[in-house]
Parts: structure tokens; sequence; C-alpha cells
């Protein structure tokens, strides 16, 4: 089970560490009950400081998603996170695909991309079950 | 006949302080020759730089050899062949920071800012051996029991120094100092190391992007060997330790245990030689991880070189305030060492110096 992180990406770190681990657990890599490192042990091996992680942890605590233990590292407790609306969600698929066509893609090639990962994610979430 | 002994271990000692020191180039240049720089002129001063190290190493080590031999056959002085021995190793370091400054500028360093970590959690449990430290507990706490029940009954001269066969040469007065010293020293340090231990498993460890599974598995290996070898260390510790604090009572033991331990104390020397045994085969194994992952990922096995502008006195010495890691793979040499600016070394300091300074002191009062 591992993470990727770019430290020169304009994208937070603790941004990068949410996502990846969200990633992590649609892809069936973490499933309820798996143990995550404590703050320190992450913040550690990333060689950031121990606020960046805890608020990658909070966030995903606040999301339902894992549980935080005092001293010893989190518990991924659901694989579905509950505090977004469709609202909220629709808005960040929204900024996405804007993002998309400001690049000054095609239509086709959007669809293209969005096909293509759909089907990525998807697919792993498929293949771990 | 015994200063000729002393001559011998001090030369053991040289020796192999003279051996890692001429063998820290082979690892530092390594280092910098993966970091970016493989021009002809880095090669070239490189080269020329190590071997003028090399010259002045061994021309300290023959100098400082001759020294120690007159000083203690000639003059017979212990205390003089120590001090030459420890000079001849801080000149051997500043000879090495010398040459590092020399070769450090043609290294380039390549600042990496994408990299792996992985989320298995490293508990100090998973690298422990229940029967280990149930041996090592019985080999620290055993002789302090026995002794504090033995020490009513001890005679007013007590043994507090002995030879290789386990004869006593040395005596001191009866006292709670000179008794309990060994044993007290064993509980220390198994509580020091302990520390350390846990330190190492808890040390940073940083992927490349690039193979990181392999790497990984590598890395875990390298932290796995690293705990034996350690674990070799601590009950060769506590066994020493044991039979020193033991010897001085074997008289009052009565006739099983006085006799088991005549029997432990001519067997003494299997003690350092299945260490020395077990350190070759560790280092062996280390140095080989090490290699495989070099040709794995060429330059990932430096720990992180985000962190280069960190490392001082020839990549030695790690200093970074910013980084939350307590320990850290060396850049030169094998296993951890600890980063010298964390707070968490501030407060293992004090506790290393504190606790012996309260212990003397509240001992002070006993008397």
């Amino acid at each position: 089970v591992i993470i990727r992180i770019d430290t020169s990406h304009k994208l937070p770190i603790y941004r990068q560490i949410a996502d990846e681990i969200k990633m992590l657990i649609v892809k069936g890599d973490l499933v309820p009950g798996a143990t995550l490192p404590s703050v320190r042990q992450l913040a550690t091996d990333i060689g950031v400081n121990l606020n960046t992680v805890a608020i990658a942890y909070r966030e995903l605590q606040e999301e339902g998603l894992i549980t935080i233990r005092h001293g010893s590292g989190a518990v991924v407790t659901s694989c579905t996170s509950q505090s977004q609306s469709i609202q909220d969600l629709r808005r960040s698929l929204r900024v996405a695909l804007t993002e998309l066509v400001l690049a000054g893609l095609s239509l086709k090639e959007i669809k293209k991309i969005f096909d293509d990962e759909l089907q990525h994610t998807i697919q792993s979430k498929e293949g771990s079950r | 006949m015994k200063t000729e002994m002393v001559f011998l271990q001090v030369l053991l000692g040289e020796l192999i302080s003279f051996a890692i020191f001429m063998s820290l180039p082979l690892m530092h240049t390594q280092r910098t020759a993966s970091g970016g720089s493989e021009g002809k002129d880095f090669q070239e001063t490189t080269r020329r730089a190590a071997n003028g190290y090399r010259l002045i190493l061994t021309g300290l080590f023959i100098a400082s050899t001759a020294a120690i031999y007159l000083v203690l056959i000639r003059w017979q002085t212990q205390a003089g062949a120590a001090l030459i021995s420890i000079g001849f190793n801080v000149a051997a370091l500043f000879c090495y920071i010398n040459y590092a400054r020399q070769v450090g500028p043609f290294a380039v360093p390549s600042p990496i800012t994408r990299y792996a970590v992985s989320l298995r959690v490293r508990r100090l449990v998973d690298y422990t051996h229940t029967w280990l430290e149930a041996l090592i507990l019985i080999l620290t706490i055993g002789p302090l029991v026995l002794l504090m029940s033995a020490y009513p009954g001890m005679p007013d001269q007590i043994p507090v120094h002995f030879n290789i066969t386990g004869e006593p040469d040395g005596w001191a007065r009866k006292s709670l100092g000179s008794a309990f010293f060994a044993p007290a020293l064993s509980v220390y340090l198994q509580a020091v190391f302990l520390l350390i231990k846990y330190d190492m498993v808890h040390a940073k460890m940083i992927l490349p992007e690039e193979s990181t599974e392999e790497v990984l598995r590598y890395k875990e290996q390298f932290l796995k060997t690293n705990a034996q070898l350690f674990d070799l260390v601590r009950v060769s510790c506590a066994l020493l330790l044991a039979m020193t604090a033991l010897l001085p009572v074997n008289k009052s033991l009565g006739e099983v245990a006085s006799n088991m331990l005549a029997l432990a104390s001519t067997l003494i020397w299997i003690g350092p030689a299945l260490l020395v045994g077990g350190l070759s085969y560790f280092i062996w194994r280390l140095l080989r991880i090490k290699r495989d992952l070099e040709v794995l990922s060429p330059g990932s096995n430096a720990p992180c070189s985000v962190d280069d502008q960190y490392w001082r006195q020839g990549g030695l010495v790690y200093k970074n305030p910013e980084d939350p890691a307590v320990m850290i793979e060396k850049l030169v040499g094998l296993g951890y060492t600890y980063n010298m600016a964390s707070r968490g070394v501030y407060w293992r300091l004090a506790i290393l110096v504190g606790v012996p300074l309260f212990v003397v002191w509240a001992f002070s009062f006993l008397r």
C-alpha cells in the first residue's frame, strides 16, 4: 500500500495525502479495518510537518472514511463517504470540466478522457470485489 | 605479558577504526557519483583526493601505532596509549571531513520532488522476538536480584575487574557503588538500547517513484537486518555485564551456581567470538542489500536527496530542524543515525546524561 507525493505540485501536500488515501480505498487496497500509520510516522516518512498529515486525516475522518485512534494511527472504517452533497460533487466535476475546456481540448477529447478515467476508477472498484 | 595483551587489544581497536576510515570514501564517492556529475574533472579530483586521504590515513595509522607501542612497552603508561588512540581517531575524522569538502562541490544534488511512501504500519513488536527479550530481561534483572540477596554476606574487599580467564585482578572496598555498578549499567544500557531500537523501527523510510515495491521490500529487509544486528549487540552486552556482575559473588552463591559460573567464565571467550562472527554476517548482509538497492534504483539508497544540504561533516552528521524525523538512514555507512537538530534528540540526550547523574546523586545519600 503505497502513496505518491509530489512536493513541487501546486496542490498542497495534505490534499495529496487525502486524495491518495481515498484512491486506495476506492481501489480496494485499503478495506475497512485496515490500519493507517500514526500521524507522526507518516509525517516522518514524507518529511512534512505533523499538522499537514493531521489535517489530511481529520478531513478523511469528517467524511466518515477513517477513525483516528489516539497515539496509534487510524483505521479505515468505511468505503463510502458521507459529508458531500450531490450539489458539491456536481460542482467539483464542473470545475474539473471547466479546466479541460479552458485547456483548449475539443468535446471529443474531453469525452474520451472522461470515459477513460471513469472506466479506470470503476474497474478497479469492481475488480476489488 | 600483561602489557603485550593490552597492546594487542589497542592494536585491534586501531585496526578496526583504520579499516572503517579507509572504506568511508568508497561509500561517499558512490553517493556523489550518483548525485549527477560524472564528468572527467569530477572523477579525476575525487580519485586524487581519495588517494591523498588514504595516504595520510596510512601515515597516521603507522605513526600512532608506533607511538602506542613505545608508550606501552617502553614507558608502561596505559593512559598515554589510550590518549594516542583517541587522537588517531580524531585526526582521521578531520582528514575525512577535509576530503569530503574537497569532493563535495563536485556533487550535483538532484532534488527529488516526486517520491512514494508506504502506508504499512511499523511497530516495535514486529521486530521483536519474545524469547530473546525474555533472555535479555533475565540476564539484566537476574544479577540485580541475586546481588541484592548476596550483598549483606559479601566480604569487605570485592573484586571489580577480571582478566581474560575470569581471575580477579582489581579490588575495591565493598559499597553499593562498587557492587552494583555492573548490573546498574546493564539495566541502563538495555533501556537506552531499547529506545534506540524503537527509533530505528520508526526511522524515516522514503521510496523512489519507480520500482517502488521492490525498493520497499529491500528497505524493509534492511531495517529487519539492522534490528537483528542490534539484538545481537543487546544480548551480548547483557550477557557480558551479567557475568561481570556475578563474578564477585560466585563464592557466596552456593555450590551449584558457583560451579555453573566457573564453567561460564571458562567459556567467556565464546561470547566475543559469537559476537564477531554474528556482526560480520549481518554487516555482509547489509552490504549485499545496499548493493542490490544501488543496482535496482541508483541513488535511492541515499535516504533522501531532498535533504542533501543538511548532511554535515562529509555526510556523517544530519542536522535538519525542518525534518520531523528523529532517525534517518545513514548517508555514509550502514544503518541509521539521529537527526541532530530534531527536538526529540534533545530530550533523549537529556535522559542519557540525566539518569546516571541522578542515580549517582541519589546513591551518595545512601552511604
